[in-house]
């Protein structure tokens, strides 16, 4: 049966004209979206917590005078984010029953807007994996084969959107836990620049890593979205004072003649053919639309994994210290196998004697990395390169190879090292029809030009317009 | 230093500085898996970066101050919520002394 139309089918920019032009209401919206919830979610895994619907009714009742700019909008945050009165696990044993007293101030922000919370997802445990597997609430499945991985560790975030019960989610970003699961799953994804948008009350993997960023089915939703979270927040001091461009109106631009940089480094051994075949399509689509492409170098890329697998264990393991079971939460022995790895060897990097040449020298060969970056993107707009290497693995496969599991990490985590901006789009399928993205990378806090490109590509092709197999059972 | 074996009593002192209690045969499996990852990384230990000086920090930004003005916080009864605690104070484990001495 071919799939239909649904109003959660639609852009944001078109539901809310739908919403102010009385076509749909909001309750209709939200009894499309529990509907899918109702179908799907058993199967999928893909939320920690679903909010009673009830209460997702009020929301909307909360805002029907104020004409708030986001009236009526499902949407879901990643479990990392605090959320007062709602459970927040960040998908570990150690916070199973814990309910914050505050909230982050993303929440926040998205809760005067008039948008409605309808859960909260499934992730790999404190940010640690890029499959939803190492969670301990069971993994979340790859709508287009649930015995894939969707990608992660924001992977709940990306099912829910791709199998339309939300409209948008609010992914976390430190290695690129919101590009994957949205190259995985047929979505959009935007990691945002270092500081773009308040980390307060988001739960820290890495902090000088950690990115606060949207997830949405289209570039133009991403678009919305952004402009709403992002942002000076006196709460988060390394938020930036800059100002926050009107992205949705600044969104449509002619991209002809713009250059974007191909860094060999992203295109060397490990990379799949399957995933270079579809890199290769989207750059063709992209010069049918008059955009110049120049080859770049970037050796330290190829350093990528070591450096990050330094820096970020050694932040997380600083983290997580906090957790000691005394003030909040489960004590230390709920951690689960990826993220005691994860601390033991952070712990190794930073102890006396090792300290020198392993967490030192990873954070003066980030220096190096950073300069790499700016490097080359002072020559182009934007950099264009795959987000994995491979297409979606089978469940388990990650979990018993962890050195191969780190490796599919090689082109998201230098972004994070850099802190520049990267988006993520879908740009093709594999033979056995599972979803592949490509990544846009820009300077420092010129999103625009990635939403520009992005938002221009998704123009001419129809790659995101597609839905997994799976809603086609339920029409 | 050129031994960078993490054998499983490095790994069961990394879990006590980390206070991560650790099975025998977890201290196995990180031995090993800590191993290969760490022997991977020898890609970035053989560089001489000696000349770097790094000073890497996530944003440009310095200094941000606020006003030094109390603003509204947790209430006594939110923050010890989750804890165990009596009279108003948390129960914690003994530091000297008591069960894990």
């Amino acid at each position: 049966m071919p799939n239909q139309t649904k109003i959660m089918d639609h852009s944001i920019r078109d539901i809310l004209h739908m919403i102010r032009e009385k076509q749909v209401s909001p309750n209709e919206l939200l009894d499309e979206a529990y509907q899918n919830i109702h179908q799907v979610h058993e199967q999928l895994n893909a939320f920690i917590t679903i909010q009673e619907k009830e209460r997702a009714v009020r929301e909307i009742q909360k805002h029907e005078q104020d004409h708030a700019v986001f009236f009526g909008l499902p949407y879901s945050l990643k479990d990392a984010y605090c959320t007062k009165d709602i459970r927040t696990t960040s998908a570990s044993a150690v916070l199973q029953d814990f309910t914050p007293p505050y909230s982050a101030t993303v929440y926040e922000k998205l809760q005067h807007t008039g948008a409605v919370l309808v859960g909260k997802n499934n992730q790999d445990a404190w940010g640690h994996g890029g499959s939803t597997e190492n969670t301990d609430f069971g993994p979340t499945k790859n709508p287009w084969n649930l015995s894939c991985i969707p990608g992660g560790s924001s992977g709940g975030s990306a099912v829910a959107i791709s199998t339309r019960m939300v409209l948008f989610s609010i992914g976390e970003d430190t290695g690129g836990s919101i590009r994957s699961p949205a190259s995985m799953c047929n979505i959009s994804g935007l990691k945002v620049t270092y500081g773009r948008v308040s980390r307060y009350g988001t739960i820290a993997y890495a902090s000088s890593l950690d990115t606060v960023g949207p997830m949405a089915k289209s570039v133009d939703d991403l678009a919305f979205v952004l402009k709403e979270i992002a942002g000076n927040d006196p709460h988060d001091l390394t938020s930036s004072p800059l100002p926050v461009p009107d992205y949705p109106t600044l969104i449509q631009r002619d991209v002809k003649k713009m250059r974007i940089g191909l860094p060999k480094e992203f295109f060397g051994e490990g990379l799949t053919d399957e995933v270079r075949a579809v890199v290769d399509q989207a750059i063709k689509a992209f010069e049918r639309l008059g955009v110049e492409f120049v080859n770049v170098s970037m050796p330290y890329v190829s350093l990528g994994v070591s450096i990050y697998y330094l820096i970020a264990p050694s932040e997380t393991s600083s983290n997580l210290a906090r957790y000691d079971g005394i003030r909040y939460g489960q004590d230390r022995s709920n951690f689960t196998e990826e993220t005691i790895r994860r601390i033991l060897l952070g712990t190794y990097a930073l102890s006396a004697g090792y300290a020198d040449e392993l967490y030192k020298k990873a954070q003066k060969a980030r220096e190096i990395l950073i300069e790499e970056y700016r490097e080359a993107l002072s020559h182009c707009d934007a950099l264009l390169a795959p987000v994995t290497p491979s297409k979606p693995s089978r469940i388990g496969e990650l979990l018993s190879d962890p050195m191969r599991n780190l490796l599919e990490d090689l082109y998201t985590v230098t972004i994070n090292l850099a802190g520049v901006p990267s988006l993520a789009i879908p740009a093709g399928f594999s033979s056995d029809k599972l979803p592949i993205g490509i990544q846009l990378i820009g300077k420092p806090f010129d999103e625009l030009t990635l939403l520009q490109l992005g938002n221009a590509f998704q123009q001419a092709t129809n790659w995101h317009t597609e839905k997994p197999p799976l809603l086609e059972q339920h029409p | 230093m050129n031994s960078h074996a993490l054998d499983e009593k490095m790994v069961e002192t990394l879990g006590s500085m980390a206070k991560i209690p650790l099975t025998v045969a977890q201290k196995k499996r990180f031995a090993s898996t800590l191993s290969t990852i760490v022997q991977y990384m020898n890609n970035l230990r053989s560089l001489d970066l000696s000349s770097i000086h790094s000073e890497t920090r996530p944003t440009d930004l310095e200094n941000i101050f606020r006003e030094d003005v109390i603003e509204p916080s947790l209430s006594q009864a939110e923050a010890l919520a989750h804890a165990m605690s009596e009279d108003g104070y948390i129960l914690a484990p003994y530091v000297f002394g008591g069960d894990d001495a």
